[in-house]
């Protein structure tokens, strides 16, 4: 194993991962403290129907997007029709914004004069008592989480050699090998893609708060909401991210083989495309399909905010009255995205590399802090940072940077860690060998040949950052708000049009830069495939 | 092109976003110099607060930066942020929409006694005895009811009565005004009497929505004949042209009258700018504030005597109104609390 034999330089990585072990583990003792001190833990508990309640929401909800994500994968990846990027881009939308959103967009077409008014008030009004319930949550968390196992299964349907299902064909037809071939190679990606929608949705609390759905994330916050009662909600939230730490340790198997499955190959990208369907009727029935999801989970929301919409001019006038929150959220989200990518590139490299030891532990805590409510976890902030030395940073709004950092990091660092898995170490060796010391070799190799993947971390915290509702909610300095928290407190009898026209903005918010970088890039995208398709 | 052409733009235009202002209100501009500012955490929806607020800010020259709550449902709240502040409070004034939040920050030692000249005017049984919290611009606990309904409930307790079986609809009780209401029975009724009123509105096949604005949708549209609702619910749905009417519930002899739920202010202890918190606190409870929010589409009733309500609701003194002890309603919220989540599951 690669190892650095440089005192100073090890001394900085083990800075860098104890740093954040403290930022997210002086709030996290500051929420369990109280728990355990309060004798909370039994009360707080969930009761049975409850548990069962949000075990069958979320696991509709995950497996409606692993199917949904994997089709819309294998079309993406082996049909070769045109404007798949678009149509992926697309199905990203409400993954890059807040869930609630989503959620609000659905149900503005139920509204009297809404889009949907020539259905009349009868049917409108059983539409919008089936929205707001079970299946307006699980609608709008299959619609945001779909990408998550589609770009997963994607993933690693790029990772399948070419040449191996080539192979296949010439012994079985296409569909045999998609099955038994392909098929298997990817199943633990599509599988680990489903159950981190799983625990996602089992997390996320704005949509069951929207649409009225009583779910465990939901009684967390009822301790808080309902009964001021933070040493209850702090133990309802502590029993279940470690409920949640406990699924993903039960399920490492999958986890690894979906790390392994999703491994990108050491050696240079391969120069042939992956065979593709061939034409006939599941070739037509895969068009429909690449027309159909996009516009139920995509396009549907998005109209739904525009119908409610007086003029295009509205978005104008939202932009006017929120031009303040929106330029905080540009600012906060484009240095905390920074920072991220920053302290994942140092972090993801000491425990990548092997530098840092106790590598599970360091992953499990992270896992456990990415599962606790945000609102919970923030509070827990407020509890640690509104006093002593730290009260300065806590009135200056650092706070909030830093609860964003705290929850989110692991996200860069497991890119960061993934991506450093198919560099050569080999390169860092030879280097080590004519004398660079670790400095030198992690500025000089590591990082260049880290910048695509750097970039794409940015892009990754940016999106996490700026569409961040809970945590930005509990911890905002007075007058600071960013647009999702103007949204969400604008939602409460404010006019359908204001709320709506603010949603677009936030939409626009999030995909800018992705979009800029798309077209940026764009050349080399068409020289890629130029080159493949003249190597065929 | 690459993407090395859009670095400079990018972070020229990070530069200038980042050299915008930060604060959320105006910039105050009044004909009084600007002396400081104050910070404001608040409960009542910011849409109706908001120009107050600013308002507020243009007449005083004060720079008004406020936190804003979201439905109780939805997230901890200011509540929340302001008990966990505790130690080291961020705000100076808390306005609340109904008055046991405020009497929940009396109790936890956060609230500071102010008596404000502005309360002259404002009936006593709407702030706290000892001036820790003041009322103002008022909300009505009354029954919506389906044109045509008839007979119509008239009280409360009619959500026990045989004759509406299966009619009614209520919010849940684990928060906001139905919480309060609930709260309210017990103290008034005993704990007996009340939870077996509990039982029989819920064998008597209420309906339970998640909120009053819920369950008035649900009259309106059929669902349900009456609805326990705020007033201003009441009134959105009468200005939406609903066919609907409102009943103020127990006005009869012998019953405890209508439960009027103001919004109350609250002065911080410890807060970083007390003076301008005052100054605050005493324009929030002016004959001028109350006006406007019983103007705005939150239909709220003025307090003070002499000015006029929306013109759909009727004035307190034309009403018998329920005497409580918000202070004990205040504890019995909490102690019904694991009753009201069974009750509320089951």
């Amino acid at each position: 194993m690669f190892s650095s034999r440089y005192t100073g330089f090890r001394l900085f990585l083990h800075t860098a991962v104890l740093f954040f072990l403290a930022l997210a583990g002086i709030p996290l003792a500051a929420l369990v403290l109280p728990a355990l001190r309060g004798g909370s833990l039994p009360d707080a508990l969930p009761d049975g129907g409850l548990l069962v309640r949000s075990v069958y929401v979320s696991g509709l909800a995950a497996l409606l997007a692993g199917v949904t994500g994997t089709t819309m994968a294998f079309i993406l990846e082996r049909t070769g029709f045109r404007g798949r990027f678009a149509v992926a881009l697309l199905l990203l939308v409400p993954l890059m914004v807040p869930p609630y959103v989503v959620a609000v967009g659905l149900s503005y077409l139920t509204l009297p004069s809404g889009p949907l008014e020539f259905l009349g008030t009868g049917l409108l009004n059983r539409l919008d008592h089936l929205l707001f319930g079970q299946i307006g949550l699980i609608i709008t968390h299959t619609a945001v989480f779909t990408p998550i196992p589609m770009t997963m299964t994607a993933a690693a349907l790029r990772a399948v050699p070419p040449d191996l299902e080539e192979a296949a064909r010439t012994m079985a037809p296409w569909h045999t090998v998609m099955l038994k071939v392909t098929g298997p190679l990817v199943a633990p990606a599509a599988g680990a893609g489903t159950v981190a929608v799983f625990l996602l949705s089992l997390g996320e609390v704005t949509v069951p708060s929207y649409f009225h759905v009583n779910v465990l994330g939901t009684h967390i916050l009822t301790r808080l909401a309902a009964f001021y009662d933070f040493e209850g909600a702090a133990a309802g939230a502590l029993t279940t991210a470690l409920a949640f730490a406990a699924i993903l340790a039960a399920l490492a198997p999958v986890w690894s083989e979906a790390w392994r499955a999703l491994r990108p190959s050491p050696q240079r990208r391969p120069r042939t495309a992956h065979p593709t369907v061939p034409h006939g009727p599941v070739r037509l029935a895969a068009a429909g399909l690449m027309l159909f999801i996009p516009f139920m989970v995509a396009v549907i929301p998005l109209w739904g905010l525009i119908s409610v919409m007086d003029s295009p001019s509205d978005l104008v006038s939202a932009a006017v009255h929120s031009a303040d929150a929106l330029a905080r959220s540009v600012f906060m989200g484009a240095g905390t995205a920074m920072l991220m990518t920053f302290l994942g590139f140092i972090l993801g490299y000491a425990v990548g590399r092997g530098v840092f030891t106790g590598r599970r532990a360091f992953l499990m805590f992270a896992l456990l802090v990415l599962a606790l409510p945000p609102a919970v976890m923030a509070l827990g902030f407020t509890a640690s940072w509104n006093s002593g030395p730290l009260e300065p940073l806590y009135r200056s709004g650092a706070v909030v940077v830093g609860a964003l950092v705290a929850r989110f990091l692991p996200v860069p660092v497991f890119m960061v860690m993934h991506h450093l898995e198919s560099m050569p170490r080999s390169m860092e060796e030879a280097a080590a060998v004519m004398g660079a010391g670790p400095v030198t070799r992690l500025l000089r190799i590591v990082l260049p040949m880290s910048a695509v993947s750097l970039a794409g971390v940015w892009l990754v915290s940016w999106v996490l950052v700026v569409r961040d509702t809970a945590t930005v909610m509990v911890l905002y300095p007075p007058g600071q708000d960013t647009l999702p928290v103007r949204i969400f407190t604008e939602m409460a009898n404010g006019s359908p049009s204001t709320v709506s026209s603010m949603c677009l903005l936030m939409i626009l918010l999030v995909l800018i830069p992705p979009l800029l970088v798309a077209a940026a890039t764009a050349p080399l995208r068409h020289k890629a495939i130029g080159c493949v398709q003249k190597d065929q | 092109m690459t993407l090395r052409h859009f670095i400079p733009p990018m972070l020229a235009l990070i530069a200038a976003v980042s050299c915008s202002r930060g604060t959320s209100g105006t910039k105050a501009k009044g004909t009084k110099a600007a002396s400081g500012e104050v910070v404001v955490y608040v409960s009542e929806d910011r849409v109706f607060s908001e120009p107050v607020l600013k308002e507020f800010e243009k007449r005083s020259g004060i720079n008004v930066r406020a936190v804003y709550d979201t439905e109780e449902a939805k997230g901890t709240g200011v509540m929340n942020r302001l008990i966990a502040e505790k130690s080291h409070p961020r705000a100076d004034v808390y306005w609340a929409n109904e008055p046991i939040r405020a009497e929940v920050l009396h109790q936890r030692g956060i609230a500071e006694k102010y008596v404000s000249p502005s309360v002259a005017g404002i009936p006593a049984k709407f702030r706290d005895p000892e001036g820790y919290w003041t009322g103002f611009s008022a909300r009505y606990r009354v029954i919506v009811v389906r044109s045509g309904l008839n007979p119509a409930p008239s009280s409360v307790s009619d959500y026990a009565d045989g004759r509406f079986r299966g009619q009614g609809v209520i919010a849940s009780p684990l928060f906001g005004t139905t919480a309060i209401h609930v709260a309210a029975l017990f103290t008034l009724w005993g704990d007996t009497k009340a939870r077996t009123f509990m039982d029989a509105v819920k064998s008597n096949g209420t309906l339970i929505s998640s909120s009053n604005g819920e369950s008035a949708d649900f009259v309106a549209r059929g669902r349900a004949s009456f609805a326990l609702v705020d007033s201003d619910d009441a009134v959105a749905r009468i200005r939406r042209g609903e066919k609907i009417s409102i009943v103020y519930p127990d006005q009869n002899h012998g019953q405890p009258g209508v439960l009027v739920l103001p919004n109350a202010v609250v002065l911080i202890k410890g807060g970083p700018n007390p003076e301008n918190g005052r100054r605050l606190i005493d324009f929030l409870l002016s004959r001028d504030v109350e006006t406007m929010l019983a103007k705005a589409d939150c239909a709220q009733v003025p307090l003070h005597s002499g000015l006029r309500p929306p013109a759909e609701l009727k004035p307190p003194a034309e009403l018998k109104t329920m005497t409580i002890d918000y202070r004990r309603v205040a504890q019995k919220m909490m102690e019904l609390q694991e009753y009201l989540k069974r009750w509320a599951a089951n």
